[in-house]
């Protein structure tokens, strides 16, 4: 069964429309990214999910029922717009919002205690959320999410404004609760967290699906021949090579685009001859960032 | 429910757990206490203990007459004024042991009547420290009558008609008196009880107001909505805040009735000389609920719909001066004119009858049935401006930015 099935939904927003006619299907267990630029409607789409806003239109079905109150408490939500209460108290507010899914405070208590262990926080259960760095908060705001063994997890833009470091963790993390069969629902626009972490995506654009599908057969659809090259040297001779379509170049590396009958061993050869130092040269897929930029004609990352 | 619950919980514990709470729940108690205060303030500078005088009267006007001349009597049938008379060859003879005799507290005061009293119109009155005015005030009356009898004789006017005309005035005197005590002490009680309601349900009601909008600025909501329903959440803090005040008030009145205790059995006569009933203090804590489920369903609806603090206290202002002209009026009409049909029909107006109906009760003599329909009126009120709220609240908390319209906002009321 689906975790999440969405059906033709649709809502508009005075005159602006958030959301227009998106179907999807989240498959229970798997890793779901609801790819799209700033205001192309996943916060409106997940907020309907958990019947925070009504659909105009369409229907929305979690576990093949119609949204239940019940299902609130097996939904895990981290909301783009971080928010807590500054003035409580660490440990009190994890046990707050525990008991708000439905857990007993006892329960709440010991599961929050347990995560703020690993996030290594357990030195600060009793400081303010006002008093801790908004790093710290980011991680209380996860934990909040994921407290009450959620079996979807929403997350709006879980990677925004987390260091390395912590994107790493992050990323163990939902691997770690995906091994444990969580459905994972998240939106991002950066690509590139979406293509190493998800297991199919949706990628939307003003309010509409743009595609859909399998990570992997997304790429395989609008695979492009692309090699990747990182150089020093005068980059511009290289457009004038025979098969190149198309240069996206970033100054040190560029990716480029050949026509479907050059072989990149073949355009390798050619580059001997220009001016330039190669450092290295790969044969690679499109990124998801580019097949977007293909798709609709703009850039996705801001 | 249990969401509910939780909601209410954590309500309570962050509005109890504050220095404000602390603070208002201690200033209270001085506010009620000055309900017995005050008439016991009253009591006592018109002192229980008589006052000792040495007269010295150099006029010779009134010589023995003045130990007759004051006649009241305290409250436990003493008299209130015990004068001596002392020829003024005596006093100035002996003038410093008159003297230490009043720092040594024998006497509390020492009267002269110059000679030229009548023209002159002083009277000196010598006394170690003032502490006793309105023994002073009554001295001063009797003396002022006294001499001005004498004045009326010297003018040729028949004495016994004076003695009339003197009689009538005296009479009058005391009854003026006794009204203003009794009188005075219900119509304090009512504007005390009148200003902490008026005063606690503006306080609760914007700290609901604030709630929702903190929840609001504060991003948290989304959280909270992703686990329970907007109307268990507005249910929550109305109800949460709503303890912590009752709370607040069961402290109050508990503090109020321990006083009440505590002064009959030390001094029944004063605990009887103002009318206070231990009910009203019942009807105190109704009254306050009734007064702040009708405002805090407004006030949540208000922070609902806009996004910061100037927005919101802009917005609010509507619901504040539907709060201080039924305050206003209560304490006019309903405290000077509790029985007139004015007074009668605002008791049952939605707004103006918590602190109306509160009033008369207070003031005295409210039909039983009045009460009893007002309460649930107000009752029935409270149901519907709740669910209007809700209506309000629902779309309201989701809303960032600029500040619906008021046609807008009652256009989400009837939408689905």
């Amino acid at each position: 069964m689906q975790a999440v099935v969405v059906d033709n939904v649709s809502k508009k927003y005075d005159e602006i429309i958030a959301v227009k006619n998106i179907s999807l299907e989240v498959g229970q267990g798997e890793i779901f990214g609801l790819l799209g630029p700033n205001g192309a409607g996943k916060t409106s789409l997940m907020r309907m999910i958990m019947n925070i806003i009504v659909p105009d239109s369409g229907r929305i079905i979690l576990w093949g029922d119609p949204f239940k109150e019940k299902h609130k408490s097996q939904i895990g939500y981290l909301p783009e717009e971080r928010g807590l209460y500054p003035r409580m108290k660490l440990l009190h507010h994890l046990q707050f919002l525990g008991e708000m899914k439905g857990m007993s405070s006892k329960e709440a208590r010991n599961t929050a205690l347990q995560w703020l262990e690993k996030f290594n926080l357990a030195d600060r259960v009793d400081r303010k959320i006002q008093d801790l760095s908004k790093g710290l908060q980011q991680k209380v705001q996860f934990i909040a999410s994921v407290l009450h063994h959620p079996s979807l997890l929403i997350l709006d833009e879980p990677f925004s404004g987390l260091d390395p470091v912590n994107t790493k963790f992050l990323k163990d993390i939902l691997m770690e609760m995906k091994r444990e069969g969580v459905t994972i629902l998240l939106s991002t626009h950066l690509m590139e967290q979406a293509e190493k972490l998800c297991d199919r995506i949706c990628l939307v654009n003003r309010g509409e699906v743009v595609l859909q599908g399998k990570v992997s057969e997304v790429k395989r659809k609008y695979h492009h021949n692309t090699v990747l090259l990182e150089y020093t040297g005068d980059g511009n001779q290289v457009a004038m090579l025979p098969g190149v379509e198309e240069i996206n170049d970033y100054g040190n590396y560029m990716e480029i685009r050949l026509s479907d009958k050059t072989l990149p061993s073949q355009f390798f050869k050619q580059l001997g001859g220009l001016n330039i130092e190669v450092r290295r040269f790969e044969a690679t897929e499109t990124s998801l960032n580019q097949i977007f930029i293909d798709l609709v004609g703009e850039t996705i990352e801001e | 429910m249990n969401k509910t619950w939780t909601l209410i919980k954590r309500e309570f514990i962050t509005k109890t757990f504050t220095r404000a709470f602390l603070i208002s729940t201690l200033i209270g108690p001085i506010f009620l206490a000055s309900i017995f205060l005050i008439p016991i303030w009253l009591e006592k500078s018109i002192s229980e203990e008589p006052m000792y005088i040495h007269a010295v009267d150099e006029s010779k006007l009134f010589s023995t007459k003045l130990a007759y001349m004051f006649n009241d009597t305290l409250s436990n049938g003493r008299p209130r004024f015990v004068v001596t008379p002392i020829s003024p060859e005596s006093y100035y003879n002996n003038r410093e042991d008159y003297e230490n005799s009043l720092l040594n507290d024998e006497i509390d005061a020492i009267l002269f009547i110059p000679s030229d009293v009548l023209s002159g119109n002083t009277i000196k009155l010598l006394v170690k420290k003032t502490s006793r005015r309105a023994m002073e005030q009554l001295l001063r009356q009797r003396l002022t009558n006294e001499i001005n009898k004498q004045r009326l004789i010297r003018a040729g006017i028949d004495p016994e008609e004076i003695e009339k005309l003197s009689r009538d005035i005296s009479l009058k005197v005391q009854r003026l008196h006794e009204e203003r005590e009794t009188d005075g002490g219900n119509e304090l009680i009512a504007i005390i009880f009148a200003l902490m309601l008026y005063t606690t349900t503006i306080m609760y009601g914007t700290m609901v107001m604030r709630g929702v909008l903190e929840e609001k600025t504060s991003r948290i909501l989304e959280i909270l909505l992703s686990s329970s329903s907007p109307f268990q959440l507005m249910m929550g803090k109305l109800i949460g805040v709503g303890s912590a005040g009752l709370v607040q008030y069961l402290i109050w009145i508990t503090l109020t009735l321990v006083g009440y205790v505590a002064l009959q059995v030390s001094s029944p006569v004063i605990a009887t000389s103002f009318h206070f009933q231990p009910l009203i203090l019942f009807y105190f804590v109704v009254f306050f609920l009734l007064a702040y489920f009708q405002f805090s369903a407004l006030f949540s609806a208000v922070g609902a719909i806009t996004s910061s603090q100037e927005d919101a206290q802009a917005a609010s202002s509507p619901v504040i001066i539907l709060l201080i002209i039924p305050f206003i009026t209560s304490l006019s009409l309903g405290v000077q004119a509790p029985d007139t049909t004015l007074s009668i029909v605002l008791s049952f107006l939605p707004f103006f009858s918590p602190m109306m109906l509160f009033m008369r009760i207070v003031m005295g003599d409210t039909p039983w049935w009045q009460i009893v329909a007002g309460i649930a009126l107000n009752g029935l009120l409270i149901v519907i401006l709740t669910w209007m709220s809700a209506r309000i609240y629902r779309i309201g908390i989701l809303m960032y930015g600029k500040r619906p319209h008021l046609m807008e906002v009652l256009r989400w009321i009837g939408q689905k």
